[in-house]
C-alpha cells in the first residue's frame, strides 16, 4: 500500500505529464478539473491510473461532484483506506 | 393565479401542431411568445449584451472543432440538396417526387457541409474566432434550433424550436459573475410571476453515456436547469469554462477565454405559462399579459 505522500507524488507526476500546467502552478489545492488542467476526455484515464495506484477499483457510479477537485481532495478520497466521494 | 381546472397547453386554439415536431403560433400565443422573448431580451440588456441575428445553417467544420458529431449525433439535422447536374435534376423532376409514405425520392445529392443550428450560442464562437478580447463580451441571439428526438410533443419537445441565449465571453471570474447575476435576476423574475420552477443540476444529453464528458460534468457540474413540473427544463445556466475559447482561439487576459450562457427554450416557457396560469391572457403575469411588469 502506498503512503499518502507517495500517492500524492505519483498523482502530481501524472497530472504534470498528462495535464496542461507548469510544475510551479500545480499546487495541492489547484482545481484540476475546473481549470481544465485535466480535460474531460482524460478523466477516465485518470481513474484508471488511480485504480492502479491504489490497487483497488473505483466505483464510477458513486462518484460525487468535486471528488476530483485537486490533489488534496483526490488523495483524501482515493488513497486506499479513504472512502471515495465527497 | 393557477386555473381551477388544469389546462392542456397543446389544446390551445392558437397552436398549430405538426406531429413531425414543429409548431405554429398565432394570436394570443404569438403575443405571449414575443412578450416572453422581450423579457429575456430585457435580461440581456441588463448585461448590455449586443444583439445578433444568425442564419439557420452552421458550417459543419465549426461544430467538428467542438466534437459535436461525436457528442450529439442523435440531434443533428443536415440541409440536403440535389447534385446540380442537368441529368440529375431532370431525373428528379421527371418522376413522382414522393413515395406513398410521403418520403422524397431523392436522386443524387451533394455531400452536406452544413448543419441546421442545434443551439443558438454555437454561432458566436466561430464569429469571434481568433479574437483577443480587451474586455468581456456580452452578446445575445434568438435562433430556431433543430434537434432530432425519438418522439415529439407540442411545445414540450420539438424538432424545430426557438432558443434565446445570452452569452458572456471573458475571464473565469467575469463569466462566473455574469452567470450568478443572470441567475439571480431570473429567480427574481419567476418569483414575481409566481411560476413554480426549480433548479436542477444536469448534464448535457450526450449520445454515449460512456462519453468521458458525462463523467466530467458529474464531477464538475456546469449545467443548471430551470425545471417546470419536475421534468421539463425550460431554461439553463451553463458554464463552458474555456472549452470554446480554446477550440476557437478566443483570448482574454492572455489565456483562452471562458464562456457561459443562459438559455431559454421559448416554446417550453409557453407550455409552462399556459399549464400554470391557463389560456386567458388576463390570468398571465403582468409583463406577459400586456399589463405592467
Amino acid at each position: 500500500m502506498k503512503s499518502a505522500a507517495d500517492f500524492r507524488a505519483a498523482l502530481r507526476e501524472w497530472i504534470l505529464q498528462h495535464g496542461k500546467v507548469a510544475p510551479a502552478e500545480l499546487l495541492d489545492d489547484t482545481p484540476i478539473i475546473e481549470r481544465r488542467i485535466v480535460s474531460s476526455v482524460q478523466v477516465m484515464d485518470l481513474i484508471l491510473f488511480l485504480e492502479e495506484l491504489r490497487g483497488a477499483p473505483i466505483d464510477v457510479e458513486r462518484l460525487k461532484p468535486g471528488a476530483f477537485r485537486s490533489i488534496d481532495v483526490i488523495t483524501a478520497n482515493f488513497q486506499v483506506g479513504a472512502s471515495h466521494g465527497t | 393565479m393557477a386555473p381551477e381546472r388544469p389546462f392542456a397547453p397543446a389544446e390551445h386554439p392558437d397552436l398549430g401542431w405538426d406531429p413531425r415536431g414543429q409548431s405554429a403560433l398565432s394570436g394570443d400565443l404569438l403575443q405571449l411568445f414575443r412578450r416572453l422573448d422581450g423579457v429575456f431580451l430585457g435580461l440581456a440588456g441588463e448585461s448590455a449584451a449586443r444583439e445578433h441575428r444568425f442564419p439557420p445553417f452552421l458550417a459543419a467544420r465549426h461544430l467538428e472543432r467542438v466534437n459535436y458529431f461525436r457528442s450529439f449525433p442523435q440531434h443533428a439535422t443536415f440541409p440536403v440538396h440535389l447534385e446540380a447536374s442537368d441529368e440529375n435534376l431532370r431525373a428528379f423532376a421527371g418522376q413522382d417526387a414522393l413515395d406513398a409514405q410521403g418520403n422524397l425520392r431523392l436522386t443524387r445529392t451533394s455531400p452536406p457541409q452544413e448543419v441546421l443550428t442545434p443551439a443558438a450560442c454555437y454561432h458566436f464562437y466561430p464569429r469571434f474566432a481568433g479574437r483577443t478580447l480587451a474586455e468581456p463580451l456580452y452578446v445575445t441571439t434568438m435562433a430556431t434550433c433543430f434537434r432530432r428526438e425519438r418522439e415529439y410533443r407540442p411545445l414540450r419537445r420539438q424538432w424545430a424550436f426557438s432558443m434565446r441565449e445570452i452569452v458572456c465571453l471573458g475571464s473565469a471570474p467575469e463569466v462566473e459573475a455574469f452567470l450568478a447575476r443572470q441567475r439571480a435576476r431570473l429567480q427574481e423574475l419567476i418569483d414575481g410571476w409566481g411560476l413554480p420552477l426549480t433548479w436542477q443540476v444536469a448534464t448535457d444529453p450526450f449520445f454515449d453515456p460512456r462519453n468521458p464528458k458525462v463523467l466530467a460534468q458529474k464531477l464538475d457540474p456546469v449545467k443548471h436547469e430551470l425545471t417546470f413540473a419536475g421534468d421539463l427544463a425550460i431554461g439553463s445556466v451553463n458554464l463552458h469554462r474555456n472549452y470554446f475559447g480554446e477550440a476557437f482561439g478566443i483570448i482574454r487576459a492572455g489565456e483562452p477565454a471562458c464562456s457561459g450562457c443562459v438559455a431559454f427554450g421559448l416554446e417550453r416557457w409557453l407550455h409552462a405559462i399556459l399549464a400554470h396560469f391557463g389560456p386567458r391572457p388576463g390570468d398571465w403575469p403582468g409583463a406577459l399579459s400586456g399589463g405592467t411588469p
